[in-house]
């Protein structure tokens, strides 16, 4: 092992701490960051949500301490701010269904965090992630594969990493599976083997409500697809396409779901099941992991969102960064604002975001 | 790999005598000092040698010497004591705006009960003004307690403390000097700035941590902090931590003895900072420089450079300094005292504090000059790099 030194992002969950554990086992030099995201002066336990408590912190600490290296608590609720809480509340005012996860691993993990890395003499960040990073030594680019335990893929969220910074991180992870993470975690003697596992919007209190860091929207109709006025609601805001309970209307042919949003008009938009169906979606800030741009329409199974299996689809390049997709069969739900990622088989061939949905699109 | 320590305002590393009178008081420690009998004798004679030291870090006298866990609840003692006896029409506190938090936020507790509180701004350079406290004083008999540091913990600025002394004793309003960081670094003596309290700590000057003491003078009356015992003469019940008053003692001595000798040393290793710093980097910004200043302390920001990760990277490179204040949750606020003095928060965020103290040489100073360039270089070419190499927000409009 070279002398060169492996940054560490440590939550205090298992995941990172295994990561951080396997990785001071091989013998790297390892310096750990965890990331401070929400407000410290806030003081009341329920403000921490599922991470960042000092309790975690702690965690990742003693990790650190047993494996003999540096440990650092980094402030970076300013960066949190920008580039992941205020696009997550914009998305929503804009009637979108908002992915901060992904932001967070493009923006946080190996964006902000990376540079600080860096900034110490660190050129890699290690994380706890389940994905596989992979050189490929014909193209010279950094694949990204699917992770060996299909429950636990984490790939969905990392599509959005530059070639840049996939050369830059590093996932120990990727290969194992949770019982072997946690076992592992046992055989290294780490205190937080039987941790509960954390979850997607960590920002978020337990049991609370992401709504609470929304602002206050107005209010506006809720109508059918034909513009007739159901009802009222308190701010679009509140909505996400494909949402059904919580819409204050009733219909008799059937439950109602939120098939559009309207955030001009202020006007969330229901209707049956089926019309939430759509074959068609144009993507922008689309990025391809295996080449730079597809040589013509690539055959690929698309997931559009994290919950998604893949549907089989051809996606189509249309320069400047957007793309079409077009499924071979209808698919429920495709929200303005999620990712939709590409896959043929493991390798994960590059991903967007939804910007419109259907023929309009 | 060899650690250079630049951090003695946060704590300084216990020297070697302080070690050795530790160990020896607890190998022969069998007894309470309160106890009558031969142990408890022995122990009260280690304690009172200790007392007496410490007494003379303060310069009070040994009779009237209260331990405490620290330089901050010396300090909470001190405000309360003073605050918790105070008559009902006399309401009024005042501070200094760069106080140390363990005196402003003590002293803010009472303004949530019914005091008002007063924290008096400094000028550029971190030292305030004598003539504001005399305005504030003139204001009839309504002063409970004035409170001031002898020297600031971030930038080594040393207060006018005589002068507002002075003016207190003439309005008989109680003065608290917190001597932290002074004692031991700047020979001082509480009769000639008219102090009745005098909080000092033994880890800010080679000593243990875990002790502090304050200083009463001669017939001041102070409440109780802790009122379960009589030890203290009654001002703190609890059993004293006689091995760490037994340190303290240690380097309270060692402190004064050469007090002298070490403050020009120590001068001449911040000015050799100070000249290096200002050669290397055009741009750097000392805060507090041409006010009167302990010799141990530099405070300064390169712009670009944030200070926080300017730190871990000295820390990743050997090397220990600091922000400011240290921090438990190690989140960071831009520093009160460095606001106070009208820095912006930016530069704020870039300051970074190396203090040094008796275990510092010239080499340690020369490897830390040596090294720094290339850290701060690798920091600022960080800084200015979001690490995505791409815009941060590209929302496009849709068609």
């Amino acid at each position: 092992m070279d002398g060169s030194l492996t940054a560490v992002a440590m939550s205090g969950g298992v995941d990172s701490s295994v990561a951080a554990g396997l990785l001071a086992r091989e013998g790297r030099r390892l310096v750990g960051f965890s990331m401070q995201l929400v407000d410290r002066l806030a003081g009341e336990t329920e403000r921490y949500g599922r991470c960042c408590s000092p309790d975690d912190f702690r965690d990742a600490r003693r990790v650190a301490d047993g494996a003999g290296f540096a440990h650092y608590v980094v402030d970076m609720e300013d960066d949190f701010r920008r580039t992941v809480l205020e696009p997550f509340a914009r998305d929503y005012a804009r009637g979108r269904t908002p992915s901060p996860c992904v932001r967070c691993n493009t923006f946080m993990k190996f964006g902000a965090l990376l540079s600080r890395a860096r900034a110490v003499g660190a050129e890699v960040v290690a994380t706890g992630h389940y994905a596989v990073l992979e050189p490929d030594r014909r193209s010279g680019r950094t694949l990204l594969r699917r992770a060996a335990d299909r429950d636990k893929d984490q790939s969905y969220f990392l599509f959005d990493l530059s070639e840049e910074q996939r050369r830059r991180a590093l996932f120990p992870l990727g290969r194992l599976s949770k019982r072997e993470v946690r076992d592992l975690a046992r055989e290294l003697g780490l205190g937080v083997a039987d941790k509960p596992e954390s979850m997607d919007l960590c920002f978020v209190p337990r049991g609370g409500d992401y709504r609470a860091f929304l602002e206050r929207g107005a209010p506006g109709d809720v109508v059918d697809r034909e513009g007739r006025v159901l009802g009222r609601h308190d701010g679009v805001e509140r909505f996400t396409v494909g949402q059904r309970r919580g819409l204050g209307v009733a219909s008799r042919s059937g439950p109602l779901y939120v098939i559009g949003l309207e955030p001009a008009a202020r006007r969330v938009v229901v209707g049956s099941s089926d019309a939430l169906l759509a074959d068609l979606c144009t993507l922008e800030r689309t990025r391809f992991i295996p080449f730079e741009r597809p040589g013509g329409p690539i055959r690929a199974s698309v997931r559009i969102r994290s919950t998604h299996g893949g549907a089989d689809a051809t996606v189509e390049d249309l320069g400047h960064g957007r793309a079409r997709v077009r499924f071979d069969a209808p698919q429920r739900a495709l929200a303005p604002g999620q990712a939709a990622v590409f896959y043929d088989g493991d390798l994960v061939l590059g991903g967007g975001w939804i910007a419109a949905v259907g023929e309009a699109a | 790999m060899p650690r250079v320590y630049l951090d003695h305002n946060a704590t300084s590393p216990p020297r070697p005598e302080v070690r050795e009178a530790v160990a020896r008081a607890l190998q022969a420690l069998a007894g309470n000092p309160s106890s009558m009998h031969a142990e408890g004798r022995e122990a009260r004679a280690l304690l009172e040698d200790g007392r007496e030291r410490v007494a003379a870090l303060t310069g009070m006298p040994p009779g009237s010497l209260v331990f405490t866990s620290g330089g901050s609840e010396a300090l909470e003692a001190a405000v309360r004591g003073v605050c918790d006896r105070a008559p009902a029409n006399i309401r009024r506190i005042l501070v200094s705006a760069v106080e140390h938090s363990a005196v402003l936020e003590a002293v803010r507790a009472y303004a949530r009960r019914g005091f008002e509180v007063d924290e008096l701004p400094c000028d550029r350079e971190g030292r305030v003004e004598p003539e504001a406290f005399r305005e504030r004083l003139g204001l009839g008999r309504t002063t409970a307690l004035v409170a001031l540091q002898g020297a600031n913990n971030e930038t080594g600025v040393l207060q006018p403390i005589e002068e507002v002394g002075r003016l207190c004793r003439l309005a008989h309003v109680p003065f608290l000097v917190d001597a932290v960081q002074l004692a031991g670094k700047v020979a001082f003596d509480p009769r000639e700035v008219f102090a009745d309290l005098v909080a000092v700590s033994a880890h800010k000057l080679g000593g243990p941590q875990g002790v502090g003491a304050l200083g009463v003078r001669e017939g001041f009356v102070l409440a109780p902090l802790i009122h379960g015992g009589a030890q203290e003469k009654r001002r703190r019940g609890g059993t004293p931590p006689v091995a760490l008053v037994a340190g303290f003692g240690a380097a309270a001595e060692s402190a004064l003895a050469e007090l002298k000798e070490e403050s020009s040393r120590l001068l001449r290793l911040r000015a050799r900072i100070e000249t290096v710093l200002r050669d290397r980097f055009r741009d750097v910004r000392f805060h507090g420089q041409v006010a009167p200043r302990l010799p141990n302390t530099v405070n300064f920001s390169l712009p670009g450079a944030p200070g926080e990760t300017l730190v871990i990277a000295l820390d990743v490179a050997g090397f220990a300094v600091s922000t400011g204040s240290a921090c438990a949750s190690g989140a960071v606020e831009p520093s009160h005292v460095l606001r106070a003095m009208g820095v912006d928060d930016d530069e704020a965020r870039g300051a970074v504090r190396v203090s040094m103290g008796w275990s510092t040489t010239r080499d340690d100073v020369e490897l830390f000059l040596e090294a720094l360039p290339d850290v701060v270089a690798r920091v600022r070419a960080a800084a200015a790099d979001d690490g995505t190499g791409r815009r941060l927000d590209g929302p496009r409009r849709r068609r």
